[in-house]
């Protein structure tokens, strides 16, 4: 039996604090039933709203956490509830565990065990082609850890194979996109949604009804191995009811896939930089071991944001870091897949801490996601980071960003500014918002910098944090432009570091 | 908004329109885009009206996207006013956020006992107090002790807080209720002496009336207890003792004993932990004796938890 933990161990490993709060609120005996420790493993069922408890199952090695409910969060409230429980002593320790606990226990060690294990490279699963709006905010490059390839002439066919399976996949896209124009974007969104509407009686209407408009054509880009499209193409199916507009912000995103569908046909006489970009939108991947090949940035990297990504199909996590010496911005990012960390390492580090480590950059322009190699020492606290510049140079950044990488939808902001609530600004903001037309009514809070420029920020709860910490004055702020919108992640609070 | 005809400059708002509608139905030729995009109608399909219209959209929309301008004439916020009370240690306010959601009781104790020691909030954590202190009417005046300036210039910004801004909070010397004045020693003996007398606890007689002496003895047991309980904290050493002695008594009296619940709550909140003795320590090993049945020794380590906690926070706050 694994030494027992204390509430504040188990509460680190809560994705967010809302998260550690719901599962501190569910730590106690009251909806728990059949509840039980042995050996690495935790278990219980939890009634839950639903008809059927959820069965929550914990392995302490790892950990590792498994749950029925169908939160996004990782680890959910309802493993971390559990482990607060077994904190406090009241799990009782039984013989063996659960049938259910120890089949996933058993399901987990195979896996594991048909993974090789080498020197440097930590255990990863296949990361998930497959993780649409995660990546493609994300830039370049998914890892894949494809198993070494039993003879050069069989992977260089497969290669060959793929490339024209993708060919043939974005030129049917290339017809789609432009019959949705031919046809006009409202009367193909409403067939849609008849044809879903009606699938009750309908043999047909069923595929369409899952996925809105987009869904068919996002099913057969996963069938032509370009998973980067059709994650995109499913996160499209929300965007007619996103408000006021939405034929503009359709357009928009037609017009990027379009783009990137041109810009594949001719991929081979690409500038290389530009090509991995357009690859890795695709969704081609890059080994880890690839990357590690690539040279390495020795720096003191801070953690100056954290940010869950629970959009896609597979939970993921995206961690920005800055180099204290070199100034340099890189983003890392895990996936949760089966229910454990693909590289928990990675996924347990805090803003406010920071690495001395080697970093490895993708391929891609403008470089930003990156490998972590060789560690030099373990995570430690970090004091607050100086921001290099205000918000006219971010943005001419992100100009830079978009001009290498026209489908660049994040980018890091580390600003120096006070935030602005709604209505609390004397003059309220004059005309020609960053947002353009099409934003949602309604005023938005604003980070304000010394030079009088503003951003609007992403609508959220915790602006209200970030509002407690200013007090008026101004913060230091890290987080995602997103183009319209900034994403506060983290504000520091003196020197603490404090997650949004 | 304009037609878009063969020969004017086209915009995205005019792509916007046509793709809307259809170009089937609304033929659209481009034969000069809007700057940023100026310049690039030569590479627009030729072929295709509908490709072309993508192409032109895909221009612009890089050109739109890459020229942002940050807001201007947005005005400074009023800043909050400078404070006077020291802010409590992030540490301290990592115990206070793991018990707005577990412990309201002890939330409150710890409250008052910071503002008394002449301390506010942590500023991140004013946010989840304010939505503590909104919904809970009880706690509202342990969270207005502890607000700051900050925290009352917080609560003014937003509907749902509003009330706040100028509540009284309890944590001036004068009402706090840790310091409200002890009563005299004499009643803490008595208490103490009451509840040695009763435990160990004895399990109440079965349905059909206790009489004799199983009745007596569970009455007895039930005002001791009543009596302990409703003495304020910190306890005084004797009663704290008395309090020990008796759990121990009844957890080794088990199977033929009862634990009281809200005894065991109250020393959770209300035994000393100013003081050298790790009471903590001591409810573990009550709760690790071989007699403890399983939910007794979970709600004993329990209580410890919260004994350790509030030793750690007074620690912050000395």
């Amino acid at each position: 039996m694994a030494a027992r933990w204390t509430a504040e161990q188990v509460l680190a490993l809560a994705p967010d604090d809302a998260a550690g709060r719901a599962a501190a609120g569910l730590a106690r005996p009251g909806p728990w039933s059949g509840t039980g420790a042995a050996g690495d493993l935790v278990w219980a069922r939890f009634a839950g709203s639903g008809q059927d408890p959820y069965q929550a199952i914990v392995d302490l090695t790892g950990p590792a956490y498994r749950c029925s409910c169908p939160s996004r969060k990782f680890p959910c409230k309802h493993a971390l509830a559990l482990l607060l429980l077994w904190a406090a002593g009241v799990v009782p320790d039984e013989p063996a565990p659960a049938d259910y606990a120890l089949a996933w226990q058993d399901s987990r060690r195979g896996r594991s065990r048909s993974k090789p294990l080498s020197g440097t490279n930590r255990p990863s699963s296949a990361e998930p082609a497959d993780t649409g709006a995660a990546r493609n905010q994300a830039g370049a490059g998914v890892v894949s850890e494809a198993a070494a390839p039993k003879d050069a002439a069989g992977a260089a066919r497969r290669a060959e194979e793929r490339a024209l399976r993708v060919a043939g996949g974005l030129a049917e896209l290339r017809e789609w996109l432009a019959d949705q124009v031919r046809v006009g974007l409202a009367a193909s969104v409403s067939a849609a949604g008849a044809a879903g509407a009606g699938g009750a009686g309908g043999a047909g209407g069923a595929g369409i009804a899952e996925g809105g408009h987009t869904g068919t054509i996002a099913a057969r880009m996963v069938d032509a191995q370009a998973p980067g499209v059709a994650g995109v193409l499913r996160s499209l199916s929300a965007v007619p009811a996103s408000g006021e507009d939405w034929p503009g912000r359709l357009l928009a995103e037609y017009a990027r896939l379009h783009l990137l569908a041109r810009a594949y046909e001719r991929v081979d006489t690409l500038p290389a930089g530009l090509a991995a970009v357009v690859r890795s939108r695709v969704g081609y991947t890059t080994s880890r071991q690839e990357v590690l090949t690539l040279p390495a940035i020795t720096d003191h990297w801070v953690v100056i944001a954290v940010r869950d990504l629970v959009e896609g199909t597979v939970p993921g996590r995206r961690i920005w870091v800055r180099g204290r010496d070199s100034g340099r911005i890189a983003m890392l990012l895990t996936f949760a897949g089966n229910g454990y960390w693909q590289d928990p390492e990675t996924a347990r580090l805090r803003p406010g801490t920071e690495l001395h480590a080697d970093l490895h950059y993708y391929p891609g322009q403008p470089p930003l996601r990156a490998l972590i190699g060789e560690r030099h020492a373990t995570a430690a606290p970090a004091r607050c980071p100086e921001p290099a510049g205000d918000i006219d140079a971010l943005l001419a950044d992100w100009a830079a960003g978009v001009a290498a990488d026209p489908w660049l939808t994040a980018w890091p902001a580390l600003l120096t500014g006070t935030p602005v609530p709604p209505g609390a600004a004397a003059g309220g903001a004059a005309g020609a918002a960053a947002a353009g037309a099409g934003e949602p009514a309604g005023e938005p809070w604003y980070l304000l910098d010394e030079t009088g420029a503003a951003l609007p920020l992403a609508e959220q709860e915790s602006l209200w944090t970030l509002l407690a910490v200013s007090g008026g004055s101004p913060v230091t702020v890290a987080g995602e432009w997103h183009g319209r919108r900034l994403l506060p992640l983290t504000v520091w609070h003196q020197d603490q570091a404090v997650p949004l | 908004m304009s037609q878009a005809t063969a020969d004017s400059v086209v915009a995205f708002d005019d792509l916007v329109m046509a793709a809307t509608v259809g170009v089937a139905r609304r033929p659209l030729r481009i034969a000069a885009l809007d700057a940023p995009a100026a310049g690039y109608a030569g590479v627009l399909d030729p072929g295709d009206q509908a490709a072309a219209l993508l192409d032109a959209a895909a221009l612009l929309d890089a050109g739109r996207r890459a020229g942002v301008r940050p807001v201007r004439g947005v005005a400074f916020p009023a800043r909050a006013p400078d404070e006077e009370a020291r802010e409590l240690s992030a540490r301290a306010g990592r115990m206070l956020r793991q018990l707005a959601t577990s412990d309201t009781e002890t939330l409150a104790d710890l409250l008052i006992a910071a503002a008394a020691a002449g301390y506010r909030a942590p500023a991140p954590l004013l946010p989840a107090l304010l939505d503590t202190a909104a919904r809970s009417k009880a706690l509202r005046p342990a969270i207005a002790a502890v607000l700051g300036a900050r925290g009352r210039w917080l609560a003014a910004q937003r509907a749902e807080w509003r009330a706040l801004a100028n509540a009284d909070g309890v944590g001036s010397t004068e009402d706090s209720q840790l310091a409200a004045v002890l009563p005299p020693d004499v009643r803490a003996s008595r208490a103490a002496a009451l509840l040695t007398a009763a435990a160990p606890f004895a399990v109440a007689a079965g349905s059909a009336g206790g009489a004799g002496g199983a009745g007596g003895a569970v009455a007895a047991g039930a005002a001791a207890i009543d009596d302990v309980t409703s003495f304020p904290g910190p306890w005084p050493d004797d009663l704290a003792n008395a309090v020990l002695s008796a759990l121990f008594r009844t957890v080794s009296a088990a199977p033929r004993s009862r634990l009281p619940r809200e005894l065991v709550q109250s020393a959770a909140r209300k035994l000393p932990v100013t003081g050298p003795r790790d009471h903590a320590a001591e409810l573990e090993r009550c709760a690790d004796l071989g007699t403890c049945p399983a939910p007794w020794s979970a709600m004993l380590r329990r209580a410890a938890e919260t004994i350790t906690l509030r030793r750690a926070f007074y620690k912050e706050i000395r």
